[in-house]
């Protein structure tokens, strides 16, 4: 649909991709389709409180680990993104080769805390791959969907993941499937 | 024909089809199905080639699939990837070995990273178009879950031995 609608508007498709490039919000006067692309400037050092809502697993990892806001058109936080960025925890070990370790998956909260769900891959990086994170279909200024794409080299290749799509009844997001008791 | 000796075909077969087509796993793997199995066989791009073997071919578990090339059987094991390249590789003859303990180099942190190890798998014959990974570069080096490096995705990989041979 994004694809048609910036067919029928030159200006407005390289608008648009220069906010995917920038990794900002994807916001247009007319588009009904609001897209948020996670990028570094919705990121920072966690607070303390916000320290406290991790498990112990990610203590190793806390110096290396930011959350990414994710607001809404008012520019009210409306999720939280919460990943060990595999980037600063790698270049901060000496040498110029270093063992890979597991890092826990990214969590996803709101901004009281609540969990509401997790990613199937590190981010912004999983070596050897790399995740792109957009939160999409935004209803009553929240999110429905999060379209997650990995750059992959290894075989399985780059592709989409299995979207996570939000149930108001868990008050979670989870992929269709997963979660439904 | 002994066990021993179709392995060393086997084996001779997967070193042959590694050195001359280190650019594409679809001409390595057909290289030895043409040697061992079917010298009729025509060239088929990886994911074709995984829709012949479903319908042709027997599927094996890997375990069994492990057990067949240690009797000098071909077993070829593959993932399609819609919309791209599929991978098709054959388990190369010999003792399981540890996956991973490999490094590439990660671009973004100018670093050598290496990959950890998780468990005891089979060797590979692997070869790659792209070479972007060396996990996907294999004369029985490394193993068969290598080119992928990635559990879940391993789940998806199938394994298919000729008819009658299991």
């Amino acid at each position: 649909m994004t694809f048609a609608f910036a067919k029928r508007a030159p200006a407005i498709r390289v608008w648009l991709l220069a906010g995917a490039v920038a990794g900002s919000s994807v916001l247009c006067c007319a588009a009904p389709e609001r897209k948020v692309v996670v990028g570094m400037s919705h990121c920072g050092r966690l607070s303390t409180a916000q320290r406290e809502w991790l498990p112990s697993e990610w203590q190793p990892f806390l110096e290396y680990t930011r959350v990414c806001s994710i607001q809404n058109s008012k520019r009210e936080a409306v999720v939280l993104l919460v990943s060990a960025w595999a980037i600063l925890y790698y270049k901060a070990q000496p040498g110029t080769t270093v063992s890979q370790v597991d890092m826990p998956h990214p969590l996803l909260f709101s901004p009281a805390g609540a969990v509401l769900g997790s990613l199937p891959y590190n981010f912004p990086d999983d070596p050897p791959a790399e995740l792109r994170v957009t939160f999409a279909q935004w209803e009553d200024d929240f999110p429905q969907r999060i379209d997650l794409f990995l750059t992959d080299p290894r075989a399985a290749g780059s592709r989409s993941l299995p979207p996570l799509v939000w149930d108001q009844n868990q008050r979670k997001f989870a992929t269709k499937g997963e979660g439904s008791s | 024909m002994s066990d021993s000796e179709a392995v060393a075909k086997l084996k001779d077969a997967c070193d042959r089809a590694y050195d001359k087509n280190q650019n594409s796993c679809s001409n390595a793997v057909w290289d030895v199905i043409k040697e061992l199995v079917n010298s009729g066989q025509e060239f088929l791009q990886a994911n074709e080639l995984i829709d012949q073997l479903s319908d042709d071919w027997e599927e094996v578990s890997l375990d069994d699939g492990f057990d067949l090339a240690n009797k000098g059987v071909v077993v070829v094991g593959g993932m399609q990837v819609h919309g791209g390249h599929g991978h098709v590789i054959v388990i190369y003859p010999g003792p399981k070995i540890p996956n991973g303990g490999y490094q590439y180099f990660y671009k973004k942190m100018n670093k050598y990273l290496v990959l950890k190890s998780s468990g005891l798998y089979p060797r590979a014959l692997s070869t790659s178009m792209s070479r972007n990974w060396p996990g996907t570069l294999s004369k029985g080096d490394k193993t068969v879950w290598d080119p992928w490096a990635d559990d879940e995705k391993f789940k998806q990989v199938d394994f298919w031995a000729p008819p009658g041979c299991f």
